[in-house]
């Protein structure tokens, strides 16, 4: 009965902190000023203390290097900030995501995702700035696959009730040792053995990965930024793991979602059991999903007001 | 007062770039900091609490003084459940120091969690006060009538609203009581905050700031920011600034006394013949800035030992 059950995910839910809006505003007044130039931003969101699979913007979206840390992970899109508010209403939605969705497959197909696995957790921004009001309108995108359904093979478990205390004591330290590039998503074995994703999967020979592999006991692992079902996250993970390991098709897997809290510990981890499906070989992954809902949970974008902390005027009456 | 805050806020950008950089330890002297110092009691704290991370800021306004990758410390979407405004009203703070003319630190104690939901249930607001607030919310409702008025040319027709099985419904928070007569004193809006130390050249001292969002995540304004303020401290040692790494303006907890707390401090763990060690500088100096600052819940780090 359990086996027909869609495993669900939980949608990320943009921050964006009014630094974020400050240095788009600098850009575009001193760099692109008319151009519209796609933008590589980055993102990050952490898997401690997580709640609510938020990602965070601020400044440091737009920096050349990206501080990262144990906890904080990156995610890796594209800023389309547009000229005027009619681009910005009319501009075809759609066909952006697909593009996004597209260029996530080349990522996968081409190894990019292998050697850097941040590149799963992708958004699109699509933005328009008017900066006489300091009102940013705003859209985030989470591409991800719609066509790509998984099941629950079995109700989860917590990790504690998998492995032993000894176990889960030195995962810890390795994942604290590992580039959070890597810890994002990786693999473990049964006593919680560490496997980078690039030493597992090959993009080259993708009908011998994972052959002498017992899924049974070993773990596709995510750092998790929610904290009851599964993160948005995982879903671009389980989809380089269906185009790379043809082997695992029609097969159940056992996911692991790294969770961490303060003192260091991975009590709140559970371990989910999915089953992936067959379709045929010819299957293409052609439509994608999704755009961020509104706070009103309506299909519409957001606006920004940053008067309040970037409008010289209002702020002097603060200072005031 | 304000009228001072301002004059000193942009007349100490100006002093900060004529100061020259602390070389020397002043720690014990005058509970002040080395860039050096701020970096290592900075990696401290990162080690002790793992939700506060280094950051570099904008990459065009690094300061040389200090690394590159470890210009500011950040700590992000911190809950504040209550308002500290209305908890005021229960009157439960205490002095803790003795109160020199208008810089006195008012400190709060929250420790008792119960004792507070019940003061907050039992608080009678005066009728003006509800009526204050009643006008508040249908301003706010306003607002937002507005706003969605605006937006509503650009809700996108079916096109985008595909039905996707692997979203997980996700139940919104829910923020207002069903109880319709009592719908002014438990309304509770969970705000977060996001916390900023950087480093205060002028004072050599750390210089907290923050800023805060409603539960849709949706920037507060300032007034409403002063709410989670202790309200002795609010507009007196919390002012409003520029953030030195970012541009836009922040609340910022004043550090002009900064470094003499700092002293104190030590001075009372000497007599208790402790010394207390210039890494555990940022964790004190957290210690110390929760009295201004009482609903914002940051603080999950160990009591330190003075006696």
């Amino acid at each position: 009965m359990s086996e027909n059950k869609i495993f669900q995910y939980v949608q990320f839910k943009s921050v964006v902190a009014p630094d974020f809006w400050y240095k788009l505003a600098e850009n575009k007044l001193n760099i692109e000023k008319l151009d519209e130039i796609d933008q590589h931003i980055v993102g990050t969101y952490t898997n401690l203390n997580a709640k609510n699979c938020l990602i965070d913007f601020d400044c440091t979206s737009f920096n050349s290097k990206i501080v990262t840390s144990r906890n904080k992970f990156g995610a890796v899109g594209v800023l389309k900030n547009l000229n005027t508010i009619e681009s910005f209403k009319n501009c075809d939605k759609i066909s952006l995501l697909n593009t996004a969705g597209n260029q996530l497959i080349t990522n996968i197909l081409n190894g990019t995702c292998l050697e850097n696995p941040s590149e799963l957790a992708s958004f699109l921004l699509l933005s328009f700035a008017d900066l006489k009001k300091y009102n940013f309108y705003y859209w985030f995108a989470f591409p991800a696959s719609l066509d790509l359904v998984i099941y629950e093979a079995s109700p989860s478990q917590f990790i504690s009730e998998k492995f032993t205390d000894e176990d889960i004591k030195n995962f810890t330290l390795k994942i604290d040792s590992l580039d959070t590039k890597q810890s994002a998503f990786f693999i473990a074995n049964k006593t919680l053995d560490v496997i980078l994703l690039k030493d597992a999967i090959s993009h080259v020979k993708t009908d011998s990965n994972l052959l002498d592999f017992d899924l049974s006991s070993n773990y596709f692992c995510f750092s998790d930024p929610s904290e009851s079902k599964c993160g948005w996250v995982l879903r671009n993970y389980i989809l380089l793991l269906y185009l790379l390991c043809p082997i695992l098709r029609g097969q159940s897997i056992n996911i692991l979602s790294v969770r961490q809290s303060e003192q260091n510990s991975l009590k709140a981890s559970k371990v989910f059991y999915v089953t992936l499906p067959k379709y045929n070989d010819d299957f293409q992954f052609l439509t994608w999903t999704s755009w961020e809902k509104n706070n009103n949970g309506k299909m519409m974008p957001r606006i920004a007001n940053m008067s309040e902390v970037m409008d010289p005027i209002k702020t002097a009456e603060h200072f005031a | 007062m304000d009228m001072i805050n301002k004059i000193k806020s942009t007349s100490l950008s100006m002093a900060e770039k004529l100061t020259p950089v602390l070389k020397e330890s002043k720690f014990k002297e005058n509970g002040r900091l080395t860039p050096e110092e701020f970096v290592a009691a900075g990696d401290h704290l990162v080690h002790m609490c793992r939700t506060w991370n280094w950051s570099n800021g904008d990459e065009s306004k690094i300061k040389s003084y200090l690394p590159a990758d470890k210009q500011y410390l950040v700590t992000k979407n911190v809950p504040c459940q209550r308002r500290c405004k209305d908890m005021e009203f229960s009157g439960i703070e205490k002095i803790v120091e003795e109160t020199e003319g208008e810089d006195g630190w008012v400190t709060q104690e929250v420790d008792d969690e119960n004792e507070i939901n019940e003061s907050v249930a039992e608080m009678t607001l005066e009728s003006n006060k509800i009526d204050e607030l009643r006008e508040k919310e249908t301003n706010t409702q306003d607002e937002e009538e507005e706003e969605a008025l605006d937006m509503e040319d650009f809700e996108e027709s079916g096109m985008l609203e595909t039905i996707d099985p692997s979203v997980a419904i996700v139940q919104p928070t829910a923020s207002k009581s069903a109880d319709p007569n009592n719908e002014i004193d438990s309304v509770v809006h969970c705000r977060s905050y996001d916390l900023h130390i950087v480093y205060n050249k002028y004072y050599q001292t750390p210089h907290l700031f923050l800023i805060g969002y409603d539960e849709n995540k949706k920037l507060l304004t300032v007034d409403e920011m002063f709410e989670d303020v202790s309200q002795d401290n609010a507009k007196k040692t919390v002012t409003f600034e520029q953030h030195p790494h970012l541009g836009p303006s922040m609340l910022a907890v004043h550090p002009c006394r900064h470094g003499d707390l700092m002293k104190k401090f030590i001075q009372i763990a000497e007599e208790g013949g402790n010394e207390l060690s210039v890494y555990s500088y940022l964790i004190i100096f957290l210690k110390f800035v929760q009295s201004v600052i009482p609903t914002i819940n940051y603080d999950f780090s160990q009591t330190i030992k003075t006696n």
